[in-house]
């Protein structure tokens, strides 16, 4: 009975795997002599299209394809080099001569021209990007074939920002069945195939401008689950994984594997409601910033891995401020400032916090702690998590008080729609301070570098006084990869070139 | 027959019916569908903008009727997330997770009636209360975590087993395991209670004093009938298995129904969630009629009516 039992499921095993097609083995075996590495991330990508709302990883895969002007840190990539004319509204952009797109399409000026202006279109889904380039661009010139000129909407120093999302697509795109599902860049890999939710494979682009990648292959595995994630490293199925849970830390750290860390861009911080009590109050602000042991929490619930934020700006922004301390733990004085903004025990502030849950590991620990601390002070909080789709909708509707982990990695996409009230933006929170708006807009008109760094500056002063968020701190992005592999060096938005990779 | 066959279609329709519609306002309080899209940085005006583009500014009740009439004529409409029609998707979804599922019945049922007529019919005790112990442990154990002890054994430990993705005929063992483990307990039991009192029958004694051998009246005549609750059981929970492969395909990484099902609630790819949901309700319709029937094929002495 046993051996019969046996013998129908392995037969049912087969017969299972001939219909599924086949050849899609997990561990993406690669041709002999081919070199092949694969990545575990916790989603995979939605879309190709620079024009849909991205998703975690969305940037970083996209940009294997599809290439920008600029690198994310402002190295030449398909502009070889751009300089501001005199009239300090104009750059002119010298592009790189003698690429093409894999389906044989020149790149030259027209063709970027055209790519500009797609990421403008109206019907762009994804509005944070379409948004940020019709701030800015005024026209877009295809000069000769190899110079393009942007002129800009007024004087905008900090115009190179959106450069490196500007996504460089040929028009022959729309003619595919599906743009987004099939795509046609210029990078150094092209797409070969892609299962959602299950893998995407990348290989070389045999015809690259630049030097061929080391990697014949690279295989995209989404896999949610972190420790299973974890799991397969160690075992093999992958070389790379991005998002690393402190639990799994000392697993991958030893033996084939080992940890890669890197400070974020992103911060964790919480916006008040400035425009309701109690957070109308800039002593309410301020005691929620002294009224919780932030060191304490960040090491205890992750391992210390992070850096305590001081002001909006982390540390490889723009405008960074390198005298601001982190407000201290001090609840003696937060106690003080409340009973001086007019709270007491039996009046107590009263926040609601809301939270998103799985937005980072350990939130709830986190939140914990943060709430019985604030208790002790004489706050009165209650803390929800929300799913990440309530969580967005009650922005601005439910609650005073937001936990927000966020990326802005330049001070264009920091300062304006965070505390500017001149701007319609939901993330900043009803937060009006005259002040603040004229320092970010002198800021914005100042063409000298100096000199706007040092507007900048003041004004991340400013926002640390007045507090209209509590400032948590810069995480520690987590990374695990296989010790023969060589070359992995994400920055602080988690971006990366597969085409920098090696094996030892 | 015919009648009961109409009568039956016509309450599956029902339901459907307010499946949907239940569908359709679940997916609502998790919140704003046109603000979640737009993504954090989104002004207001880029959020009014995205509502009108998806039909997101009609009336509630216009979105589902126009919903209903499209499914109607076969359009289950475009996922917002990649674009694409979504019907082909989620059948294709549906596909890869009926292969996993299909695995762990054979699972289910290969470990669970030999070991359910061991319990019925040995006569060590320790080895029932085993038997019976093992019952329990696998009805209670939750898949994800299960799941994870089986990557962490299997995959990690011992390196047998790749720990998660679809691929060769290896990689459907340890998430056909885990989504089993529910129905082998379940089956252990009903096999082992049916049987149980199948060989207290008339005929089984009638069997034993015509002097056939144990083992023949078991398999041959008792066992037979006491798959026929194990079936109607067994089919039913096939719609269960279906649900819990939610959990299973999001550990396992297995790019299903149940793991398409998680990102598009994530992502509020709405018109995939309806899809699923109008699926997976059709499915337990159709599953429950074909239970009915087959009950009166097993058991002549049931009539339809």
């Amino acid at each position: 009975m046993r051996k019969r039992v046996v013998a129908v499921l392995a037969a049912a095993l087969i017969g299972l795997t001939a219909c599924s097609g086949g050849g899609d083995s997990g561990g993406g075996q690669p041709a002999e002599g081919s070199r092949s590495i694969s990545i575990g991330t916790p989603v995979d990508l939605d879309s190709f299209d620079p024009n849909v709302v991205p998703t975690g990883v969305g940037n970083m895969l996209k940009q294997q394809v599809i290439e920008t002007l600029m690198t994310p840190d402002r190295q030449p990539l398909l502009a070889e080099s751009w300089e501001r004319l005199d009239d300090d509204q104009t750059w002119e952009f010298t592009l790189r001569e003698g690429v093409k797109f894999t389906n044989g399409d020149d790149f030259n000026a027209e063709t970027a021209k055209w790519s500009i202006e797609r990421i403008m279109d109206e019907n762009s889904e994804n509005s944070s990007l379409a948004s940020s380039f019709r701030n800015a661009v005024e026209s877009v010139t295809a000069v000769d074939d190899h110079t393009l000129q942007i002129k800009t909407k007024g004087v905008i120093p900090d115009f190179l920002d959106i450069m490196p999302e500007s996504y460089m697509l040929t028009p022959a795109v729309d003619e595919l069945a599906n743009f987004g599902q099939e795509v046609i860049g210029t990078g150094a890999y092209q797409l070969d195939s892609w299962s959602q939710d299950e893998k995407l494979t990348l290989v070389a682009n045999e015809s690259y401008w630049g030097d061929a990648p080391y990697f014949d292959e690279v295989v995209v595995r989404p896999i949610p689950e972190s420790s299973v994630r974890a799991t397969e490293l160690r075992s093999g199925g992958v070389d790379v994984i991005l998002g690393v849970a402190p639990q799994d830390f000392s697993v991958i750290d030893g033996g084939d594997t080992k940890l890669v860390d890197q400070l974020s861009v992103q911060s964790l911080r919480i916006h008040m409601n400035a425009g309701v009590a109690p957070f109308d109050d800039v002593r309410v602000r301020q005691a929620m910033n002294y009224g919780m042991d932030r060191e304490t929490i960040l090491a205890t619930v992750l391992e210390g891995r992070g850096e305590l934020m001081s002001q909006p700006a982390g540390p490889t922004i723009f405008g960074f401020n390198p005298d601001i301390d982190p407000y201290p733990y001090d609840p003696a004085k937060a106690a003080e400032l409340l009973a001086e903004a007019g709270y007491s025990p039996e009046n107590p502030a009263k926040v609601e916090l809301q939270l998103q849950q799985d937005r980072f590991p350990g939130v709830q620990a986190v939140a914990d702690a943060m709430v019985a601390q604030l208790n002790e002070v004489g706050f009165e909080v209650t803390a929800t998590m929300n799913s990440s789709a309530t969580f967005l909708s009650n922005f601005n509707t439910v609650g005073n008080g937001f936990m927000v982990i966020s990326q802005e990695d330049n001070v264009t996409d920091l300062m304006p729609s965070n505390f500017s009230s001149l701007e319609d933006s939901y993330k900043r929170y009803n937060y009006a301070n005259p002040e603040v708006d004229a320092l970010i807009a002198a800021a914005q008109s100042e063409p000298d570098d100096a000199k706007r760094e040092g507007i900048y500056q003041e004004l991340n002063q400013l926002l640390h006084d007045d507090a209209p968020w509590v400032f948590m701190w810069n995480p520690m992005d987590a990374y695990g990869i296989n010790t023969a592999v060589t070359g992995f060096a994400p920055d602080g938005v988690g971006f990366f070139y597969f085409r920098d990779l090696a094996g030892a | 027959m015919l009648n009961f066959l109409l009568r039956r279609l016509g309450f599956g329709l029902i339901v459907l019916l307010l499946v949907t519609f239940f569908a359709f306002i679940l997916v609502y309080l998790t919140g704003d569908p046109a603000v979640t899209l737009a993504g954090m940085d989104a002004s207001p005006a880029d959020v009014e903008r995205i509502r009108a583009a998806y039909g997101l500014d009609q009336p509630l009740f216009v979105q589902y009727l126009q919903f209903l009439g499209n499914a109607l004529q076969g359009d289950l409409g475009t996922s917002f997330r990649t674009k694409a029609p979504v019907g082909p998707l989620v059948l294709e979804r549906l596909f890869i997770t009926l292969q996993l599922v299909l695995v762990s019945m054979v699972i289910s049922l290969g470990v669970g009636i030999p070991l359910g007529v061991l319990a019925a019919t040995s006569r060590s005790r320790v080895l029932k209360s085993l038997v019976t112990g093992f019952s329990v442990l696998t009805v209670s154990t939750p898949a994800f975590w299960a799941g994870l002890i089986l990557i962490l054994v299997f995959a990690d430990q011992l390196r047998l087993l790749p720990a998660s993705g679809r691929g060769g005929p290896e990689s459907f063992i340890l998430p056909a395991i885990t989504l089993s483990l529910y129905t082998v307990g379940l089956i252990i039991r009903l096999v082992r209670r049916s049987l149980s009192d199948e060989l207290g029958s008339q005929y089984v004694l009638t069997g034993a004093a015509k002097g056939l051998a144990r083992p023949r009246i078991v398999l041959r005549h008792a066992l037979r009938n006491a798959l026929i609750p194990t079936v109607t059981v067994v089919g039913l929970q096939l719609g269960y298995v279906v649900g819990g492969s939610i959990v299973v395909e999001s550990i396992f990484a297995w790019p299903g129904i149940g793991s398409l099902m998680i990102n598009s609630i994530n992502t509020t790819d709405m018109p995939v969630v309806r899809a699923i949901v109008l699926v997976a309700g059709a499915a337990f319709v159709i599953i429950n009629l074909l239970v009915d029937l087959s009950y009166a094929w097993l058991d002549p002495k049931v009539k339809i009516e």
